[in-house]
């Protein structure tokens, strides 16, 4: 065991505490509007906390710090999209303005108003496949990150991953998202702290001489030059800045876990605001996170160990080696909390969109009728119980190629580019169709399914597969709607 | 130094400070919207009764 009793101690208080303040705000859980939005109850400053809490789980701080210990100082280019599309859809309200003042509470919803409830249930079903996918690899990923950081001997993964889930299930069932906004705040201290803290502690281990030259003598130019060899060829050159400025802001459009704090701020200019002042947080959540990578590779460079070390173990030795006690527990339960509200926020996520999306819209198309507030509360929890089930045997038997950040946007990209495509042209452009937005969704679906199925021929590939999915489904919606519109213009909606 | 060292090393000082700066200002603020927020929940709570 890693820990003393300093840090055994802070760690049990802060887990109670969040229990407590989660049962405290229960009461005020009525029905599913308050358990899925918090009743649009939210303000600018707990709004920006929520979605970082939503957004940084120990699995956030392991795939940046996966790309920092293994490309270097280049791959801190991985922040820069972040700012571009954060400032754009804040200072713009691109398509989120549109959306917030139809109240929607998710974004399938949206596909139902403009298009039909045919493309609705289609997207749900990518969304689910997608977000699923994703999410299958968080308790494998952090499960290992807290045997390393606290010591739990590695043969006993699955049942730390076991108890990590069934806290987060009590957690979550407690109280919904307002429990998990309230704790946010709470939460948002640790982590704000942990950070800092991180970074300084990590810097003073190497210094930046130490760090220069690790990189520069252990890979070369490439570890240091985002462009190298050239702007068009270089890993985190031309082809990546496009993929992940489109994917940043179709994340922030269209991932259902970050566009609920969206939907829960009070109005649009509210929620505008909240993502420009995103960009300078959602900046420093990659670059320091990427720079404990670096760290990590420059400090066990010096101690010879790197080669030996995988990517993703590098961030939770780091802490193990370099915290001292107190600020270990500290830094564990900021952690620990993080990832809490992270699981929370994705279950009540994907769950929602599988329980009202896909299971509640076959319930309607058999029972003609809507389902009670009650049953879909019902619903949406055995609805999570299934997905914990699902991602535990995911984290057990899928093994990830190449860095676990291009895993997870290539997950996300399945029904991302057609989601970025069919909303911005459902919003501005009158003659997209239903026929388009099937295109579009099936189109943009299949680079990302290509680099999901070929990990090993494919992972060189994966900034012409990311914005290859936007191209394609951009020529997706355009030849879909433009046939509907020439053959079929009078063409009824579909029902399900 | 290059250009690249000192361009990352200035992106990396301006995550620090910029994200110090910023979560102490939304920590402190956002404690008054917790409490207004509770009770718009518990005053909505206490006229459905």
């Amino acid at each position: 065991m890693n820990f003393n009793m300093l840090d055994l101690v802070i760690i049990f208080v802060y887990v109670v505490f969040i229990f407590f303040a989660g049962s405290i705000v229960k009461k005020y859980v009525k029905g599913i509007d308050d358990y899925l939005v918090a009743g649009r109850s939210m303000g600018f400053n707990l709004g920006l906390i929520s979605l970082m809490c939503t957004e940084i789980g120990m699995i956030t701080y392991v795939y940046f710090a996966e790309l920092g210990f293994k490309a270097g100082l280049a791959s801190l280019m991985v922040a820069f999209p972040f700012i571009v599309a954060f400032i754009f859809l804040g200072k713009t309200g691109f398509v989120i303005k549109k959306m917030m003042e139809m109240k929607i509470m998710t974004v399938p919803e949206f596909f139902s108003k403009r298009y039909s409830k045919g493309v609705r249930f289609y997207l749900g079903i990518l969304m689910a496949v997608g977000g699923i996918l994703n999410f299958g690899v968080f308790p494998g990923v952090e499960a290992k990150f807290i045997n390393i950081v606290t010591g739990i001997p590695e043969e006993y993964l699955l049942y730390t991953m076991v108890g990590l889930l069934t806290i987060v299930l009590l957690y979550t069932l407690v109280g919904g998202m307002v429990s998990v906004i309230v704790t946010n705040y709470v939460q948002y201290v640790l982590l704000s702290f942990g950070m800092v803290i991180i970074t300084i502690i990590g810097f003073n281990a190497v210094g930046w001489d130490g760090i220069v030259t690790a990189v520069t003598t252990q890979m070369g130019d490439k570890g240091i030059n985002p462009f190298h060899p050239t702007f068009f060829e270089g890993e985190f050159g031309f082809g990546f800045i496009v993929w992940q400025i489109l994917m940043q802001i179709s994340i922030l459009i269209g991932w259902q876990a970050v566009s609920a704090r969206l939907f829960a701020s009070k109005n649009s200019k509210t929620g505008q605001k909240i993502y420009t002042w995103s960009a300078l947080m959602f900046f420093a959540r990659a670059v320091l996170p990427v720079f404990w990578g670096i760290i990590a590779f420059a400090y066990y460079t010096k101690l010879g160990t790197a080669s030996d070390m995988q990517g993703l173990d590098a961030l939770p030795n780091l802490i193990k080696d370099l915290m001292p006690h107190g600020i270990l527990g500290l830094i564990f339960a900021g952690l620990l909390a993080a990832s809490m509200s992270t699981y929370a926020s994705y279950l009540l996520s994907w769950s929602s969109i599988v329980s009202q999306d896909i299971v509640g819209s076959v319930i309607r198309f058999v029972t003609k009728k809507d389902l009670s507030s009650k049953k879909q509360l019902q619903l949406s929890r055995i609805v999570m119980a299934i997905v914990m089930i699902f991602i535990i045997w995911w984290s057990l038997f899928h093994k990830v190629e190449g860095y676990l950040y291009f895993y997870l946007n290539m997950t996300a990209m399945l029904f991302i580019p057609g989601t970025l495509i069919s909303v911005a042209l459902g919003v501005y452009w009158k003659n997209a169709r239903t026929l388009g937005a099937y295109l579009a969704i099936t189109f943009g679906a299949i680079p990302p399914l290509l680099y999901l199925v070929f990990p090993k021929e494919i992972t060189k590939y994966a900034s012409e597969m990311g914005y290859g999915g936007f191209l394609v489904a951009l020529i997706g919606m355009l030849i879909g709607s433009v046939i509907q519109n020439k053959f079929m213009p009078n063409s009824v909606r579909e029902t399900i | 130094m290059g250009f690249w060292e000192i361009f990352w090393a200035i992106s990396i000082l301006f995550a620090v400070v910029s994200f110090s700066i910023l979560s102490l200002s939304v920590l402190y603020k956002g404690f008054q919207e917790v409490k207004d927020m509770l009770t718009a929940l518990e005053d909505a709570e206490n006229k459905s009764e």
